[in-house]
């Protein structure tokens, strides 16, 4: 195990390094960087040298990724170029909010999905079934931003019930938190249909069946609990995708998280951050995928060993 | 089965727990902020206070002078909180457009028309209002006769926020010189140093800017209205604090405080109740600025009244949108700002041959490659075929534009068809008729066979967020052209820009530059310079007539020539059409909800301004 452990970690810090490397080339990608960070159209010649000094151009290129490389493992990532604040402060400053929505999120795609997908397998071709294949579709097909929008539109605007945007009470984690969650909702349930549908026509469950244990028992127990290592990948990284990928939800109801700094970020040219971003993402999912490879061979003594 | 409910049952239980948790988690103390309030010793980058939200922010707002919070939305961070993080307290020119800082010239407020007088929809105040800048941190300035230097007059009793005692010239010297460092991050410091060397204090209330020119509008460039504004900052607080805690304190004179600041989220700020102005204290108890990147958020939230003013950023919200949305909302929009210019820019044409700041040749830029993938280049240096074969073709594509249909259709009327590079419109005083460019398809398809291209060709038209990019795109095809639209930002273009290596038809904008008055410097984005141009550099015999109007004709006394400059640079763009102007749409709309006033200055950048105008009626 210890071995299985040990290889894990060597591939989660080869791909950080990758990682590194590949953003590092970005930001060479267009030759000089200054080309992209320059702000006003007006520069003496003297600023410009002494810009470049300072981000260490004159030396290789080699060098000046080890330069950067050293930093960033120490967290620095340079300043940002708009509010001149350290960019993985920035980072951290912004990552509980998007914490707290991603939160609520996966916490609603347990609650639904679950149970939803466990009736949609047992009630297989009932109208709960149709029901609940019919929600994965459409909230699977909905784009994010227009279900937003039309959540916005109808429980602010018009029943006025829920903030439009903004992050303060528990009302406004409701629109934002169903709307990242949706997609997934619609995905786990899916998944978890399929698992139990295949653990159910397993010979274990008809024996339990035929030893006369309750059908609750049987469904929720030695089903579900047997149908839920496949979706336990699915619900690991869906965690990471949630810290990932709430750019669009966060954007559209105005939550300060980390991938609204990321958005902006981009539109700012504000490359430091946009490091201290992806750099973020990268160890988010390295992390993630990590703890759920070691929960897997715990689950699956088959992994560890094979 | 017992124990399977209770299993179920905990993991419920815990499930709901942790939601619960997550939900009321405590905020998050991100705030480099803020200060206390009025009065309080200064409590730097430490109290980061409880926040209001888009719900509780209303309760939150109590009224010791006059009533309630103004909810103010943007896509954007207001940029007022820039100044805190800027490395010496110098940041962005706009910041001291959102209350808590000022400039050392202050343009008076515009006059207020009566609001029962203001009528349906749109209102506006006069663009051509003629400031006054005595009222500001400055009473009075005497330019000395070889215009060596300006000396001011520092009003006394300027309080700065947080007892951080009054305004001096120590102060104003501090802030000038600072700005103008060698190591400032102040993003205007090499516009502002091309004209002031140094600030010296003469005595308690007394300044010598020292300058090396002095240009037309440099009143208009130190105040809240111009471009390269330096907020006055508290020297004593930048020696006490220290660099780090003084970029995260308000050390500012306007006349709102920070209370608090979440980074892109929302800042809220409370009335200064010492004010040196008094007629220009806020009338809002307390502002709240809120980011709302999403537009139609911005318009959502306004009619559930959850925001009282819409800013949209600089680049303004979408007509359509904000006629319906001020229409259900009962709220008046105001037009922001000088006009702005939609121009195609032909890019590639880099025919520049010295470089005007050091006099030496200048190389040939990546971007210059006059060939037959890019028939809009022309080159100065080759046969005389390339020249006029590219003009051809630049005539060609500009005269393919319905101006005035665009106008009607995008704009709702609301612009004006453009003709020119300098601004100049049908009847004023610089106007000449050849520079009209009509609406003639069929002559423009005429001039592309002349030029070599009677089938048309084939090229990219990167044309960014322009709304125009669509109709204009659909009006060169029907002479002929294969375009692909790019829709690629000004960010990724930008680098390109910077290096020269841009040579594409392409939007440098929108807007582009803004039609102001006739006898100020033009062309400034296409000399050759060091930074974002619009990948067009005049020939050697034009691009000084830039220089001329920008350095050397100052004053009143030469406005003529400085016009006349003008119309010979007009004269060469309109001949070589290097960029196609289309139509001047307003620069910026901003919504204000029904039962709100505001007062803010409107005809010069299309920002957000003036919030102590803001009154509330609820």
């Amino acid at each position: 195990m210890l071995k299985y452990v040990l290889r894990r970690l060597a591939y989660s810090l080869i791909l950080v390094v990758l990682a590194s490397v590949f953003i590092f080339a970005l930001t060479r990608a267009r030759g000089d960087p200054r080309y992209m960070y320059l702000e006003d159209a007006y520069i003496t010649q003297e600023r410009w040298d002494a810009w470049g000094r300072e981000m260490g151009l004159d030396k290789p290129i080699v060098v000046q990724y080890l330069i950067w490389a050293s930093k960033a493992a120490r967290g620095n990532f340079g300043e940002s170029q708009v509010n001149r604040r350290d960019a993985w402060g920035l980072v951290g400053e912004r990552l509980p909010a998007t914490l707290q929505l991603s939160g609520v999120a996966y916490v609603l795609v347990v609650l639904v999905s679950v149970p939803l997908g466990v009736m949609a397998a047992v009630k297989r071709g009932t109208v709960v079934d149709l029901i609940g294949r019919t929600f994965a579709l459409l909230g699977q097909a909905t784009p994010t931003f227009w279900l937003g929008l039309m959540m916005i539109l109808l429980f602010a605007v018009y029943l006025g019930w829920f903030p439009t945007s903004g992050r303060g009470g528990l009302a406004s984690y409701v629109l934002p938190g169903i709307t990242l969650a949706s997609g997934s909702i619609a995905a786990s349930l899916r998944l978890i249909r399929t698992s139990m549908l295949e653990v159910l026509d397993s010979e274990y469950i008809k024996f339990a069946r035929a030893k006369g244990v309750s059908s609750n028992l049987v469904i929720w127990k030695h089903a579900l609990r047997n149908s839920l290592l496949v979706p336990l990948t699915y619900f690991g990284l869906l965690f990471a995708a949630f810290m990932t990928g709430t750019v669009v939800v966060e954007t559209i109801f105005a939550w300060p998280g980390v991938g609204r700094l990321a958005i902006e970020a981009v539109f700012n040219n504000d490359f430091p951050v946009v490091s201290a971003v992806v750099i973020f993402f990268v160890l988010v999912y390295a992390v993630t995928s990590l703890m759920v490879d070691l929960l897997y061979a715990v689950a699956d003594p088959r992994i560890r060993y094979g | 089965m017992f124990r399977m409910k209770r299993t179920t049952r905990g993991l419920m239980v815990g499930v709901l727990l942790f939601a619960f948790a997550i939900a009321c988690g405590g905020e998050e103390t991100t705030t480099p902020t803020a200060v206390g309030g009025e009065g309080t010793a200064t409590p730097p980058a430490t109290a980061a206070t409880a926040t209001p939200t888009a719900v509780d922010a209303e309760a939150t707002a109590d009224p010791p002078q006059s009533s309630g919070m103004a909810n103010i939305a943007g896509r954007t961070e207001a940029q007022i909180f820039r100044v805190f993080l800027s490395g010496q307290g110098h940041a962005d020119a706009l910041l001291t457009r959102y209350g808590a800082y000022e400039p050392l010239l202050r343009a008076q407020d515009p006059p207020r028309p009566e609001w029962s007088d203001l009528g349906e929809g749109e209102f506006s105040y006069s663009p051509e209002w003629n400031y006054n800048f005595t009222e500001g941190i400055a009473h009075s300035w005497e330019i000395a006769p070889d215009q060596s230097k300006i000396t001011f007059q520092i009003r006394e009793g300027v309080p700065f926020h947080n007892d951080w005692g009054h305004v001096t010239a120590e102060d104003v010297a501090f802030s000038f010189n600072d700005a103008i460092s060698a190591e400032s991050v102040f993003t205007r410091a090499d516009r502002l140093g091309e004209w002031i060397d140094r600030v010296e204090a003469v005595d308690e209330f007394t300044v010598d800017m020292h300058i090396s020119s002095l240009n037309a509008t440099w009143d208009i460039r130190l105040s809240n209205v111009g471009d390269t504004t330096v907020p006055i900052v508290s020297k004593r607080a930048f020696d006490t604090l220290g660099s780090e805690e003084f970029n995260v304190t308000d050390t500012g004179t306007g006349p709102f405080t920070v209370r608090t600041w979440r980074t892109g989220d929302e800042i809220i700020m409370d009335r200064f109740a010492d004010y040196y102005r008094e007629d220009g204290r806020a009338q809002v108890a307390a502002i709240r600025y809120v980011t709302m990147p999403e537009q139609n958020v911005q318009l959502a939230a306004l009619e559930t009244g959850e925001v009282d003013i819409a800013t949209g950023a600089s680049t303004g919200l979408d007509f359509q949108l904000v006629s319906g949305a001020a229409e259900r909302s009962g709220g008046k929009v105001i037009e922001f700002g000088h006009p702005g210019r939609h121009e195609i820019t032909f890019g590639g044409n880099y025919w520049a041959e010295t470089d005007p700041d050091t006099g030496d040749p200048l190389p040939r830029r990546p971007g210059f490659t006059p060939d037959s993938d890019h028939p809009w280049i022309g080159d100065p240096w080759g046969d005389g075929n390339s020249m006029e074969s590219a003009r051809l073709v630049r005539w060609a594509m500009s005269m393919a534009i319905d101006r005035e249909l665009l106008n009607e259709i995008m704009f709702e009327s609301l612009g004006t068809p453009a003709y020119t590079n300098i601004g100049s419109l049908p009847g004023d005083e610089a106007w000449k008729d050849e520079w009209l460019i009509p609406y003639d398809p069929d002559m423009a398809r005429q001039h592309l066979a002349e030029a070599g291209y009677p089938d048309g060709f084939s090229f990219r038209f990167y044309a960014g967020t322009s709304p125009l990019a669509e109709p204009i795109g659909q009006m060169w095809s029907a002479i002929g052209l294969d375009i692909t639209i790019d829709s690629t930002g000004y960010e990724a273009l930008r680098p390109s820009r910077v290096e020269k290596s841009m040579n594409s038809i392409y939007t440098c904008g929108p807007p582009g530059e803004e039609r102001r008055t006739l006898d100020e410097a033009k062309g400034g984005l296409l000399i050759p310079r060091l930074g974002v141009t619009c990948s067009v550099e005049l020939p050697d015999d034009i691009w000084p007539l830039y220089f001329a109007n920008n350095d050397e004709l100052l004053g009143p006394e030469h406005r003529e020539e400085r016009v006349q400059n003008n119309i010979k640079l007009q004269d060469f763009l309109s001949n070589w059409m290097l960029g196609a102007p289309v139509v001047y749409s307003p620069a910026s709309l901003y919504i204000v909800n029904e039962g709100v006033e505001w007062y803010p200055h409107q005809a010069d950048f299309a920002f957000f301004n003036s919030p102590e105008t803001i009154v509330l009626h609820r």
